[in-house]
């Protein structure tokens, strides 16, 4: 996926600005489909990240 | 008529003859059994003889001391034995008989024995004390401290007796383990021989001590008991005025039950056996060992109070560092809900769901009346497919 090296921050601004056209009357259904889907896959992203980082606090918490 | 002769006449015939009769001062034993002083400083004795002291009285007599002899004797008395002459007394006094008309037969007393009232031992030790007193030494000794953990003895003693042996053994082989270091100085403990021994003995140490680089906390003087004559020793004035005037700390432990003697006076420290004086010594470190595992106990419950206050510190600061982060966390998930649910709102596809549809003019959304004019091709997007059409009339909301 081409966000693989992005920040957990990155990626939520992205997912924002996405949010941002999709609530824009102007743009096309088309274009607005592919970004529903987009902004899922990102939404998958950064919850992955949100609980990847959790796991990690909670180990170095354990030790 | 007989007319016989008076008594007066009579005393005096029997004073005659007794006066001539013992014209010598006699040493006198007897048993006081009153005295009394009055005011013009004479003193009067009755005394008594016995052939011992379960017997009857076997003799009576009458002592006059006059007040001249008085003076000095009673002092001299008091100084040797320690005491006033008393009823119950044995006595041994220098006597001349004297026999007056009057008062009839009196002993004249000149001189007094002290030591047949006490032992002559008790005498001379009495003017050892007196001396060693009056020249100020008698307290010298005692004076010094000992070292608040003494270790390192110098002591006089025999190596073969067994008072010597006890106190090596009971000092050196302690239960506890401390170690402490001795150095024996000969020297024969009993007899003739032995004061001038001992004093050698402290020399000897002086000079080790002074040019030989050794070391000592205190002086022992230590001997296995013995029969009093054989302890008379210690109560011999070079003995005690040497223990007395010595720079270190002297301990005695000469083995005796009921007496006590001058060396015991004068040393710093004196206990009855060998064995007692090395549990004395072994009593100054248990004592300070009992002191040092109290202040360690002490020591380790307040590290232990600071270290648990430290550790609920810490515990603390964790508890807020872990809220912090589930918080950001929490609220970073939150933010994310919410970003999904404007996604979802602003899906067409939810709206095409609901029966709604959207339309287009040239690829553009038409959100507004303005974008289209009569004649425009329109296409309406609906869930399950599109619908081409033809503007035919536009109607503004506000226009009626």
């Amino acid at each position: 996926m081409e966000n693989k090296g992005k920040s957990y921050e990155e990626l939520v601004a992205e997912l924002e600005k996405l949010v941002g056209e999709i609530e824009d009357p102007a743009k096309s259904l088309s274009d607005v489909s592919k970004d529903v889907k987009k902004a899922m896959e990102l939404l998958a992203q950064c919850r992955e990240k949100l609980r990847e980082s959790e796991e990690q606090v909670k180990r170095s918490l354990e030790q | 008529m007989n007319e016989g002769i008076s008594l007066y006449e009579l005393n005096k015939r029997v004073k005659q003859c007794l006066e001539g009769g013992f014209p010598r001062y006699y040493w006198v034993r007897a048993e006081v059994s009153a005295i009394k002083a009055n005011y013009s400083g004479h003193c009067y004795i009755d005394l008594i003889d016995k052939e011992d002291s379960e017997s009857d009285i076997r003799a009576k007599g009458h002592a006059v001391i006059w007040s001249s002899s008085w003076r000095v004797l009673r002092p001299y008395f008091f100084n040797s034995t320690g005491s006033e002459l008393c009823a119950g007394m044995q006595i041994l006094i220098k006597a001349q008989v004297q026999f007056s008309e009057l008062y009839g037969l009196s002993l004249i007393v000149y001189d007094i024995d002290p030591s047949y009232s006490v032992g002559e031992a008790e005498v001379r030790r009495r003017e050892v004390i007196r001396r060693l007193k009056e020249e100020g030494m008698f307290e010298m000794n005692t004076t010094l401290e000992l070292p608040p953990l003494p270790r390192r003895f110098a002591v006089i003693s025999s190596e073969t007796a067994a008072g010597y042996r006890d106190f090596m053994r009971h000092l050196h082989e302690n239960e506890y383990g401390f170690r402490f270091y001795t150095r024996l100085y000969t020297s024969p403990m009993q007899g003739g021989g032995a004061p001038e021994g001992m004093v050698q003995a402290l020399e000897q140490i002086v000079s080790d001590v002074e040019s030989g680089g050794e070391r000592f906390d205190a002086v022992l003087i230590l001997r296995g008991g013995g029969s009093v004559t054989d302890l008379a020793c210690f109560d011999d004035y070079d003995l005690c005025l040497n223990v007395a005037q010595f720079p270190l700390p002297v301990m005695v432990a000469v083995g005796h039950d009921q007496d006590y003697h001058i060396c015991d006076m004068v040393a710093c420290v004196s206990v009855k056996t060998p064995t007692a004086l090395a549990d004395y010594i072994l009593e100054v470190f248990i004592a300070e060992q009992a002191m040092l595992s109290s202040i360690a106990s002490r020591l380790a419950l307040a590290l232990n109070n600071k270290f648990s206050a430290a550790e609920a510190g810490l515990k603390g600061l964790q508890q807020r560092l872990e809220n912090g982060i589930w918080r950001r966390f929490s609220t970073q998930s939150g933010r994310l809900d919410l970003l999904e649910q404007r996604v979802r709102k602003g899906d067409p596809a939810n709206l095409m769901e609901s029966g709604y549809c959207v339309a287009e003019c040239d690829g553009k959304r038409v959100v507004s009346v303005e974008q289209t004019a009569p004649g425009d091709s329109l296409r309406l997007i609906l869930k399950d497919g599109q619908v081409d059409c033809r503007v035919e009339r536009v109607l503004e909301k506000n226009v009626e």
